[in-house]
C-alpha cells in the first residue's frame, strides 16, 4: 500500500510553470517599479527645494536693493515696493528682517500677526535654509546674514530671511507623484501583459507535447510530432523511442514466446501420439502441456496500456465471432452481438483476443443454439469501466467450478486435468487488468460471464505496484 | 481421399501419415512450405493439414497463395500457436478449422472428415441420396432399407462418388484421390470397382445411380437429399 499525502499543496508549488513565471515576474515588477518610484519622486522633491530656495534668495535680493535703514536702525521701503505679495495677507510670502539680537526689525503685511522663530545667525552674506513652522504648516525659509553700512560709515549686522508656505512645493510634489504612479502602473501592466504573451509564446511547445500526449494516449496518433524547439528536442525524441520500443517490444516478445512454443509443442504431439494407448503416460503429456500452454499465456498477456491507445472492440468481436462460426460450424450456433458505440478496451488487442476469445469459445462449446455478447462501457461511483457478458443456453456453470473460481481468486489449476485452461487464463488477464469476474445464469439457463475491466487512464505507478 | 500434410517436423509428420493412411486417407507429405505450396498447386486434394510455423514460406503464406489462386480445398491449421489472435488471423486468410499441438490423432482424422464432407456441401455425416443412404461414421451403405456389405476399396470410392453426387469425376481424378502409389493408379481398376458397385447398389438395373459420362468419368446420379 502507498501511504497517501493528504496535505495541501504548498504554495511555492504551483501546479502551472506559467503562474510560477508569472507570479515572480509581477514581484519583481512591483519591487522594481517601487524603487523607480520612489527615485523620482525624491528628485523631484530635491530639485523642487532647491529651485524654490534660490527664488527665495532672489526675493531676498530684491528685498536688500530696495531696503533703507535709518541712522537708528529703522528699515523702511518704498512706497513701490519690489513683491506685492509681500503686502497680500495669507500670500504664501513671507519676508522679515532681523536685528543682531534676533528681534523683528521689520514684517511683511502678508504675515499678519503670525511670527516666525528668529533664524540662526551667520558669517555676513552667508545663506542659511530652514524649515519653520507657523500655524502648523511647513514653510521653506531662506535667511541671508549681512553688514549693513550706515551713512556714517557704521556697519550694523542684520538677517533678511524670506519663507514661503510648504503647501504649493506639497501639492506639486504630490501631482508628480500621482502622474509617476499612473504611468509606472500602466508601463508594469503593459509588460506583464506583453510578459504572459511572450510566455504563452515561448511555452507553446510544451502545450503542444501536451497537446500531442494526450492524442497519443486516446490513440489519434503514434507519436510526438517533428519540430520541437532544441531544449524539448531530447525529452520528445526518447519518448517517441520509448513509444516505438514499447510496440516493438511485445511484437518480439510474443514471437520469441511462439516460437518457444513451437519447438515445445511439436516433440509433444509426437511423444503424446507416441505413447497412444499408455493412458498413464498420456495424462502425464496432457498435464505437462496445460502447464506450458498456461504459463506460456500468462507470459504473453501485455497488461494494461499506458500512453497507448484503447482498442475499438466492435472489430474484434466480430472476428471472433466469424472464426468461432467456422470453428462450430456443425453446432449451427446462433450468435447474437450487441456492442454498444464507443466500447474500448484499455489495453492490447491481443489481451483482449485473449479474453474474449476463452469466454465465447466456453460459451460455444457450452450452448444448444444460442451464445450471446453484449459489450458496453459502463460507469459506476465515479469509475469507468467496459462490462463483457457472455451467455450461452447450455447446461450452466457447474456450482462446483463456480465456487473453486471465484474462492480462489479466480485461480483454475492449470495442471489439472478436466478443466480447460481458458477460465485460468481469463481470470489471469482480469487480474492483470485489476477488473473482476462474475459468474451467474442465463436467462435461457445458461452460464453468463460477465467481466469488468477498469478503463481509467492507468498511471504507470498504479501498474508496476500492483 | 486425398489429404496433404505440410509438416516439417519429422517425427510427427510420419505419425500423421501413419495415422492418417490408417484411417483410409491417402497422404501427400511436404517438409517445408515451398514444398507443400508446389504440392497443393500440382496435385489436387480433398484437405490439408498444415503447420504454420514452417521453413521456406511459412503457413499463413502458403493460405493466402492458395486461396488468392482460387483453391478452395478445406485447410485445417495444426500449430503450436494457441493465442487467440493467432486463430483468429488464421482462420481470417482462409482456414477452416484449427487444431493446437499437441492433439489426439482421432480428434483430427475427425475434423478433417467433417471439412471434407462440409466442403461437398454436406451438413451430416449422413450422406442421402435415395434409396442410399451412406452413413460415414459408422461406414455404412443401406439401400432400399438393407444393408449393403462393401469393401475398403468400394467404400472409398462410393463415399467420394456420393460426396461429389451431381459432378461428373474423371477417371483420373478418382485414381488421384483413393490410391496412394502411382503403380496402382490404373484406370481399369475404377472401372472395375465401378462395375462392382453398380451391381451391389443396383442388382435389378432400376436405379441406374452410377452414370458413366462417355469421354469425361462418371457421375452418382441419383439426387442428394439434404
Amino acid at each position: 500500500m502507498r501511504a497517501i499525502d493528504l496535505r495541501p499543496l504548498k504554495s511555492n508549488n504551483p501546479r502551472s510553470i506559467r503562474a510560477r513565471l508569472l507570479g515572480a515576474t509581477f514581484l519583481v515588477l512591483l519591487l522594481f517599479f517601487s524603487v523607480v518610484a520612489l527615485v523620482l519622486v525624491t528628485a523631484f522633491r530635491q530639485s523642487s527645494e532647491q529651485a524654490l530656495n534660490e527664488k527665495l534668495l532672489s526675493e531676498i535680493y530684491g528685498l536688500l536693493a530696495a531696503a533703507e535703514v535709518s541712522v537708528e536702525g529703522q528699515i523702511e521701503f518704498p512706497e513701490q515696493f519690489p513683491q506685492f505679495r509681500f503686502l497680500q495677507a495669507d500670500s504664501g510670502l513671507a519676508g522679515e528682517v532681523f536685528g543682531d539680537d534676533a528681534d523683528s526689525l521689520w514684517r511683511s503685511d502678508s504675515m499678519g500677526v503670525a511670527r516666525f522663530l528668529a533664524p540662526a545667525a551667520k558669517v555676513a552674506g552667508e545663506a542659511l535654509f530652514d524649515s519653520p513652522t507657523l500655524n502648523g504648516d511647513t514653510w521653506y525659509r531662506a535667511t541671508l546674514s549681512v553688514s549693513w553700512e550706515l551713512e556714517g560709515g557704521q556697519l550694523i549686522p542684520l538677517r533678511f530671511s524670506v519663507a514661503e508656505s510648504g503647501l504649493g512645493l506639497r501639492t506639486k510634489v504630490r501631482e508628480f507623484r500621482n502622474t509617476v504612479l499612473r504611468w509606472l502602473s500602466a508601463a508594469a501592466l503593459l509588460l506583464l501583459v506583453t510578459e504572459g504573451l511572450v510566455m504563452r509564446w515561448g511555452l507553446l511547445p510544451l502545450a503542444r507535447a501536451a497537446r500531442e500526449i494526450d492524442e497519443v494516449k486516446i490513440g489519434r496518433r503514434d507519436n510526438l510530432g517533428p519540430g520541437y524547439p532544441q531544449e524539448l528536442k531530447s525529452v520528445t525524441g526518447n519518448l517517441n523511442s520509448l513509444l516505438d520500443q514499447q510496440r516493438q517490444y511485445l511484437g518480439r516478445y510474443r514471437h520469441v514466446l511462439a516460437d518457444a512454443a513451437h519447438s515445445i509443442k511439436t516433440p509433444l504431439a509426437a511423444l503424446k501420439n507416441g505413447l497412444a494407448g499408455d493412458g498413464e503416460n498420456l495424462q502425464q503429456v496432457d498435464a505437462i502441456d496445460r502447464i506450458i500452454e498456461y504459463h506460456l499465456k500468462k507470459a504473453a498477456t501485455a497488461g494494461p496500456a499506458v500512453l497507448q491507445a484503447p482498442v475499438p472492440v466492435a472489430p474484434l468481436v466480430d472476428q471472433l465471432v466469424s472464426s468461432l462460426k467456422k470453428v462450430y460450424a456443425d453446432k449451427n450456433l446462433q450468435f447474437e452481438t450487441n456492442i454498444q458505440p464507443g466500447s474500448q478496451f484499455p489495453g492490447d488487442t491481443g489481451d483482449f483476443f485473449e479474453l474474449l476469445g476463452n469466454l465465447l469459445d466456453n460459451a460455444c462449446k457450452a450452448a444448444h443454439q444460442q451464445v450471446n455478447c453484449s459489450i458496453a462501457p459502463r460507469q459506476l461511483a465515479g469509475n469507468n469501466f467496459l462490462e463483457i457478458e457472455v451467455t450461452d443456453d447450455g447446461p450452466g456453470i457447474d456450482s462446483d467450478l463456480k465456487e473453486l473460481i471465484l474462492q480462489r481468486g479466480m485461480q483454475v489449476d492449470p495442471g489439472k486435468a478436466g478443466q480447460g485452461i481458458g477460465l485460468a487464463v481469463v481470470g489471469d488477464i482480469l487480474a492483470f487488468y485489476q477488473g473482476e469476474l462474475e459468474i451467474g445464469e442465463s436467462p435461457a439457463g445458461g452460464a453468463a460471464f460477465t467481466a469488468r475491466i477498469p478503463s481509467n487512464t492507468f498511471a504507470a505507478g498504479e501498474v508496476s505496484s500492483s | 481421399m486425398r489429404v496433404l500434410v505440410v509438416e516439417d517436423d519429422a517425427a510427427l509428420r510420419g505419425q500423421l501419415e501413419t495415422g492418417l493412411s490408417g484411417a483410409g486417407f491417402v497422404v501427400d507429405l511436404a517438409v517445408d512450405g515451398d514444398e507443400g505450396l508446389y504440392f497443393g498447386e500440382q496435385y489436387p486434394c480433398d484437405a490439408v493439414v498444415l503447420d504454420l510455423g514452417l521453413p521456406g514460406q511459412n503457413g499463413m503464406e502458403l493460405i493466402a497463395q492458395w486461396r488468392s489462386g482460387g483453391i478452395n480445398v478445406p485447410i485445417l491449421i495444426l500449430t503450436a500457436r494457441s493465442a487467440w489472435q493467432d486463430k483468429v488471423a488464421g482462420l481470417e486468410a482462409g482456414a477452416d478449422d484449427y487444431l493446437v499441438k499437441p492433439f489426439v490423432m482421432q480428434e483430427l482424422i475427425a475434423r478433417l472428415q467433417t471439412l471434407i464432407r462440409r466442403a461437398s456441401g454436406w451438413s451430416h455425416d449422413l450422406i442421402n441420396c435415395p434409396p442410399y443412404e451412406l452413413d460415414r461414421s459408422a461406414q455404412r451403405l443401406v439401400a432400399d432399407g438393407n444393408r449393403v456389405d462393401l469393401t475398403h476399396y468400394e467404400y472409398r470410392l462410393l463415399e467420394y462418388l456420393m460426396l461429389h453426387a451431381g459432378e461428373v469425376l474423371s477417371k483420373s481424378l478418382l485414381t488421384e484421390h483413393l490410391y496412394a502409389d502411382e503403380g496402382q493408379r490404373d484406370s481399369n481398376v475404377i472401372e472395375v470397382f465401378v462395375r462392382r458397385l453398380r451391381h451391389k447398389l443396383d442388382p435389378d438395373s432400376s436405379h441406374q445411380p452410377i452414370e458413366t459420362v462417355r469421354g469425361a468419368g462418371y457421375r452418382f446420379a441419383t439426387p442428394k437429399k439434404q
